[in-house]
């Protein structure tokens, strides 16, 4: 297999910040999938570190949830590496699943359930698991404890998804739009949450959202994957910094037009504004690029490196030939 | 998820990242409440108490249970209100009705019933969230064993309990009639239930699985010789009844049920029960060679996407999601 130079993802995702010997939690490369002749991802290389909270970012249809699926052992890639906890999850067995959680949007089972008695009945599949009480305590479910799963609002059925997602102590759990429906209040205790088990537990959490303020918030290191193919991948305030690199200044003339010019120096314009105008100037504004600046940036870039569309071989589609 | 509650709710495992997952009872095991055993993960252990679970739900959700006792209601009314013998026997016909009732319920909960729970719970992301669990999948096999084996032996004691007591019906006449009625009972189930779960393994949606099972049910229901004598249709429909389970486990239920001069008005003249064994047995094989490969196929195939894809459909057609 070629080993093609993604300028991108070579300087950022391969970056030998993780601590000599400890191996990735996720690890691919050159991760292919194909649906008949159409290529969904088209060598995806990723590295997650344990104990981080990592965002996978995309529009629809990038091959995010391709992606997320090879990792959770549900689909089979075309070619390439894949390490999930050191396993290949094609081949996951009991123990390794006992190793992960997930939290998925779609879930509508165990309606029938009382809150305290899916988590305790869940407890049993796990060899250390957390304690039912806690749990319930951890994701503020304590006073739902009795009541049936079908009686729950949207947000409280999804707290019992994420305390299923984790009632096995998982060293890697995905969360999928886990805040979708949610109010802020709940979106932020769910923050906390998410936070709580990455920095206290180890937790390494990988994270698929659209919501990018969430992803800013939450994640240490972000990729962004568009059209099969990570853009770009870093903390976000490299992506920021690395998107339109050039910031944003605006203000208004002396002649009340008002004015923009991008800039990657913005002191020094702002310096050289006042120099001219020898006073104050009016509405000034400094706008430093933002994470949805990189994505849009990222997203709309067209033609971005279609000199790489060379020699992979399609694979061996085992998979479903039902794109997603 | 309350902020409040963040920092008070610290767990006993120090070093999570380090544990040993793999190894039986390794790590510092929450002592709260007693409610997680200590000890090595038993599918079936989990499987039983998750069975248990499901039967109390089912006991306590009156809109399930009444379908199930409206269909033992219905039986019990046509006995009551069928007249006449058997032809060429003095058996009244009540007898042969709900003998055939019996069977036929054990067919529906083996083949109507099974689907549907499984379609449903494939839909609802049941069997995606036990394919998640480690052990979830036997487990949930075996809980469903249970909670089937449960219905059908429940079903048939009210049935034939109640129209014994009410309706004066059919009860084994000696020692061996009891023993028939245990093998082909249970010889029966395993006949329709791996059948049943290969039938939930494909069948799309629970809306439509239940318009596609039923109008084959019903027909069998009719041509099979439960309701009446098979004789009294056409051999050709004899024929096409007798290659599946239900004609069978009608005859072999007669077998056990009614005294044994009611054999002048099967077709053979006897009741064939070698053959009733045989047909029946042919079915279990047939039903678990499709059943395992189905059933893994159908749950390989979950995956939180085609979930997601499945609602999304069912939304759009205007059905609320089960």
């Amino acid at each position: 297999m070629t080993t093609t130079a993604h300028p991108e993802t070579s300087t950022m995702t391969t970056t030998p910040t993780a601590p000599a010997g400890a191996a990735p939690v996720v690890e691919t490369r050159a991760l292919r999938m194909s649906y008949g002749s159409a290529d969904v991802l088209k060598g995806v290389d990723l590295d997650i570190r344990r104990g981080e909270i990592f965002a996978l970012l995309g529009p629809n249809g990038a091959g995010k949830t391709t992606t997320v699926e090879i990792l959770e052992g549900f689909r089979q890639r075309s070619a390439g590496e894949v390490r999930v906890l050191g396993t290949d999850p094609a081949r996951a067995d009991d123990a390794w699943r006992g190793r992960i959680g997930l939290v998925l949007q779609s879930w509508r089972d165990h309606r029938r359930w009382q809150v305290a008695e899916l988590l305790t009945h869940f407890a049993m599949y796990y060899p250390d698991p957390r304690d039912p009480a806690e749990l319930l305590d951890l994701v503020g479910l304590t006073k739902q404890a009795e009541k049936r799963v079908d009686q729950l609002s949207g947000g409280q059925r999804r707290r019992v998804d994420v305390a299923l997602g984790i009632v096995g102590r998982p060293e890697l759990l995905f969360l999928d739009e886990p805040t979708t429906g949610f109010d802020p209040e709940a979106r932020r205790d769910f923050h906390d949450l998410v936070e709580r088990l990455a920095r206290e537990e180890g937790v390494t959490i990988l994270l698929t959202t659209h919501d990018l303020a969430e992803a800013e918030r939450l994640a240490d290191r972000i990729a962004m994957l568009v059209d099969g193919r990570i853009r770009a991948c870093g903390t976000p305030a490299e992506l920021a910094r690395r998107a339109a690199a050039q910031a944003e200044v605006r203000w208004t003339a002396s002649d009340g037009s008002p004015r923009r010019e991008h800039t990657a120096d913005p002191s020094r314009l702002v310096w050289e504004l006042h120099r001219e105008a020898a006073g104050p100037i009016a509405d000034l504004e400094v706008r430093r690029p933002t994470l949805e600046d990189t994505y849009l940036h990222m997203v709309h870039r067209q033609n971005w490196d279609d000199e790489q569309e060379t020699g992979f071989p399609t694979g061996d589609t085992t998979g479903e030939a039902t794109a997603a | 998820m309350r902020g409040t509650d963040m920092t008070t709710a610290t767990d006993s495992g120090p070093a999570t990242t380090e544990r040993d997952h793999g190894t039986a009872g390794g790590g510092p095991r929450p002592t709260g409440g007693g409610t997680t055993r200590p000890g090595r993960f038993r599918p079936w252990q989990a499987g039983l108490r998750r069975g248990g679970i499901e039967l109390r739900h089912l006991l306590r959700n009156r809109k399930e249970l009444f379908g199930y006792v409206t269909n033992i209601v219905v039986a019990l009314a046509l006995a009551g209100y069928i007249h006449g013998k058997v032809p060429g026997t003095q058996i009244p016909m009540a007898h042969l009705t709900l003998a055939g009732f019996a069977a036929y319920l054990l067919f529906q909960i083996g083949l109507i019933s099974l689907p549907q729970i499984l379609v449903t719970e494939r839909e609802e992301g049941t069997l995606l969230r036990l394919r998640t669990t480690p052990g979830g999948i036997p487990a949930y096999l075996i809980a469903k064993s249970l909670l089937i084996v449960v219905m059908a032996l429940a079903t048939l004691v009210v049935l034939l309990g109640a129209a014994a007591a009410l309706v004066n019906g059919p009860l084994p006449h000696s020692p061996a009639g009891w023993l028939t009625l245990l093998w082909v009972t249970a010889l029966g189930l395993l006949a329709v239930v791996p059948l049943g779960a290969a039938i939930g393994a494909v069948l799309p949606n629970p809306r439509e699985a239940l318009a596609m099972i039923m109008l084959p049910a019903m027909a069998l229901l009719i041509t099979s010789g439960a309701m009446f004598p098979i004789s009294k249709m056409p051999a050709v429909v004899q024929n096409i009844a007798s290659v599946f389970p239900l004609r069978w486990m009608a005859q072999g239920l007669r077998a056990a049920l009614l005294p044994d001069s009611a054999r002048a008005a099967e077709l053979a003249g006897s009741w064939q029960l070698p053959t009733v064994a045989l047909v029946l047995a042919a079915w279990a094989v047939v039903g678990f060679l499709l059943a395992v490969p189905l059933l893994r196929r159908a749950t390989r195939r979950e995956s939180g996407s085609r979930l997601t894809a499945r609602q999304g459909k069912a939304e759009l057609s205007g059905t609320p999601v089960a």
